[in-house]
């Protein structure tokens, strides 16, 4: 299955809820959501770039937190927007992620300060399809 | 791949499940406009909530998730008193925007980043220019201009300065004032009138990660985007004749509002000890409602890295305002000509943690105060506000919408919730309901056509801070006034807005 993405309401910041057929498209999507909804303006003529990046939790919240966080950090650092996400290694304790992108002239969407824990949810339904809710900080 | 289980270090996920409400009659009226949530609503809470609202503003936020969030604030280990609610409060991550929570530091007393938010010591300054609405009105779209081109905004752009690791760690160090005694940008006014003059001495560089500053490295001077604005203002009405002369505001005056905070750099060192202390909340045995407020015992080695770090984003904040608040003054130079006097008013910060002692029990009490969208409020005679301003009080900086109007208000010597005030109007209505209201365009029109001025490259962006998804300032404010939190000094209202995007 493809991954499904909706907005769900929320006064100040910016909440999304998202399914996926395992956690590694979970995680993928919630990367390339963040980043969309961002709305970068890329450099044309820079070629694609590449960043691996690696972090670890003491579960899959955790994990997950971690990651869009330090997905964002090296995006703010490098001026870089990411578009495609491939998972190197996961587990409970420990992501390794590829990110592809491109360079940006500036984003014309909201700043996300911050992957929040605030009401995370990640569960695996009985039809086996995976279900996670975030908050962002904007 | 295992199915995601509940996290053995906390029940948060469980507690979040049982969907738990908050109905009017679980709110008790104590005054006409305060409200009290008691401890019996859940046995977690360690003290009540109490909210600064009125009958209609309660029903108004009685469906979201506010109440239940400063419930949960109520649960910190080491608060004392009350977990409190400003009149602006509305749903935000963890804390509510507009909570105030004191930990007792000699006793189990906790610090939480999320208390603090992840922009830490965003906040606004309030410069006032020597002139007039007459005369400033034919030069009011070239200063609009000059501004907008010299302060950088909107996200993903840089600044105008490159910092190396010795000029970025003397400001984590230094704040604003290193600014000034190190490359003369500023006067030593502006670092008077500043909370805590600008810098706090209790900020450890090196508590900040490289992570962090790397993030920031060419972002001082940066607005950023989403709330962050500047507005040339023009001061509508005089409410305290006494307070105003001393603060300097005379009718019809023109002041500049300056709000921003910390910039990636403060996001970058909440995100860090957040995960830090998530991490280590079993071994706190720390057991929270919701993950976002993870906390650390204020005497622990994180607790204390994490306070001196945030003194430190803290600094740069400052930093960040007097480097913009130059700008400003070099754009009025530049169009008034330099024989007109720019000052700055006070600068206020209203995402922090400040060590502070208050009388709990007529009991004075060393306290962590963790103000998350909310400011300072001292009044006549506290030594914290600056001598010249010491009968009165320091001015107290509430941001309006573009559209309606802020307020300078005083704090008052009746505040019952450790000095604190609210910092804004507060959100009432989602970023996209907002776009969906309004296109960015027609909102544009409708501001130009009501004489405002509006520099902002996104009709998105502008969208998304149209007046109406804010509540009426106005009420807000008669609220903080009936509560005795703070009295109403001076009314402003927009003549120009610039804003990133």
């Amino acid at each position: 299955m493809s991954t499904h993405v909706t907005i769900i309401p929320h006064t100040a910041d910016l909440a999304i809820a998202i399914t996926a057929s395992s956690y590694e498209e979970l995680i993928c999507s919630a990367v390339q959501n963040m980043f969309a909804s961002q709305k970068p303006i890329y450099r044309t003529k820079d070629l694609q770039v590449e960043r691996t990046i690696s972090v670890t939790g003491i579960d899959h919240e955790s994990v997950l937190v971690a990651l869009l966080n330090e997905a964002l950090w090296i995006g703010a650092t490098h001026h870089e927007s990411y578009t495609h996400c491939a998972i190197t290694k996961v587990s409970k304790t420990v992501c390794i992620a590829t990110l592809v992108g491109k360079s940006i002239q500036r984003y014309t969407g909201t700043e996300i300060k911050a992957a929040t824990y605030h009401a995370l949810t990640i569960y695996k339904d009985i039809y086996g399809i995976w279900h996670a809710t975030i908050v962002f900080d904007i | 791949m295992e199915s995601g289980t509940l996290p053995s270090s906390s029940t948060y996920k469980e507690r979040m499940r049982m969907k738990r409400t908050i109905t009017l009659d679980d709110c008790m009226k104590i005054a006409t406009t305060v409200y009290e949530i008691p401890r019996s609503f859940d046995p977690a809470m360690r003290v009540s909530a109490r909210v600064f609202v009125d009958d209609t503003a309660l029903r108004n936020i009685i469906d979201e998730l506010s109440l239940l969030q400063i419930v949960n604030v109520a649960t910190l280990p080491g608060i004392v008193k009350h977990a409190y609610a400003m009149p602006d409060i509305h749903q935000g991550y963890g804390f509510p925007i507009g909570g105030v929570a004191a930990t007792n530091l000699n006793a189990e007393g906790i610090i939480s980043p999320g208390g603090i938010g992840y922009d830490i010591n965003c906040g606004v300054r309030l410069l006032r220019i020597a002139t007039n609405t007459h005369d400033i009105k034919r030069h009011l779209p070239a200063l609009a201009k000059a501004i907008n081109a010299a302060v950088p905004s909107g996200l993903g752009r840089g600044g105008n300065y490159k910092l190396t690791t010795e000029q970025m760690n003397a400001i984590l160090t230094g704040g604003a004032p290193a600014l000034l005694n190190n490359h003369g940008m500023g006067k030593p006014e502006d670092i008077l009138y500043c909370e805590s003059e600008g810098h706090s001495s209790v900020a450890d560089a090196q508590c900040i990660s490289n992570h962090a500053k790397s993030r920031a490295k060419d972002q001082l001077g940066t607005l950023g985007s989403g709330n962050h604005f500047i507005e040339i203002q023009r001061v509508a009405e005089i409410y305290d004749q006494e307070a105003a002369r001393i603060f300097g505001l005379e009718q019809d005056m023109i002041t500049v509002m300056i709000h921003c905070g910390s910039r990636g750099l403060g996001h970058q060192t909440c995100t860090d000890y957040v995960q830090r202390m998530v991490l280590k909340l079993d071994s706190w045995n720390i057991n929270l409602p919701d993950r976002e407020l993870a906390c650390a015992p204020f005497h622990s080695p994180e607790g204390q890295e994490y306070y001196h770090a945030m003194h430190a984003a803290a600094n740069f904040a400052w930093a960040n305002r007097h480097t913009i608040g130059h700008a400003v003054r070099t754009s009025c130079a530049a169009i008034l000509g330099r024989s007109i006097p720019v000052d700055t008013v006070y600068d206020i910060s209203h995402n922090i943690g400040k060590r502070e002692t208050h009388l709990v029990d007529n009991v004075p009490m060393d306290l962590l105060i963790h103000r998350k969208g909310a400011t300072r409020a001292f009044p006549a005679g506290h030594p914290e506000v600056p001598i010249p301003y010491g009968t009165v009080g320091h001015p107290v900086l509430i941001p309006g919408t573009m559209g309606t109007a802020s307020y300078v208000m005083v704090g008052t010597s009746h505040n019952e919730a450790f000095a604190s005030c609210c910092h804004g109007a507060g959100r009432i209505m989602s970023r996209n309901e907002a776009k969906q209201k309004m296109s960015g365009r027609a909102l544009r029109k409708d501001l130009e056509h009501r004489g405002i001025i509006v520099l902002c490259h996104s009709d998105n962006e502008l969208a998304e801070e149209a007046p109406f998804a804010y509540k009426n300032i106005h009420n807000v404010i008669d609220i903080v006034e009936q509560s005795q939190l703070a009295r109403k000094v001076a009314r402003v209202e927009p003549l120009a807005v610039i804003k990133g995007g």
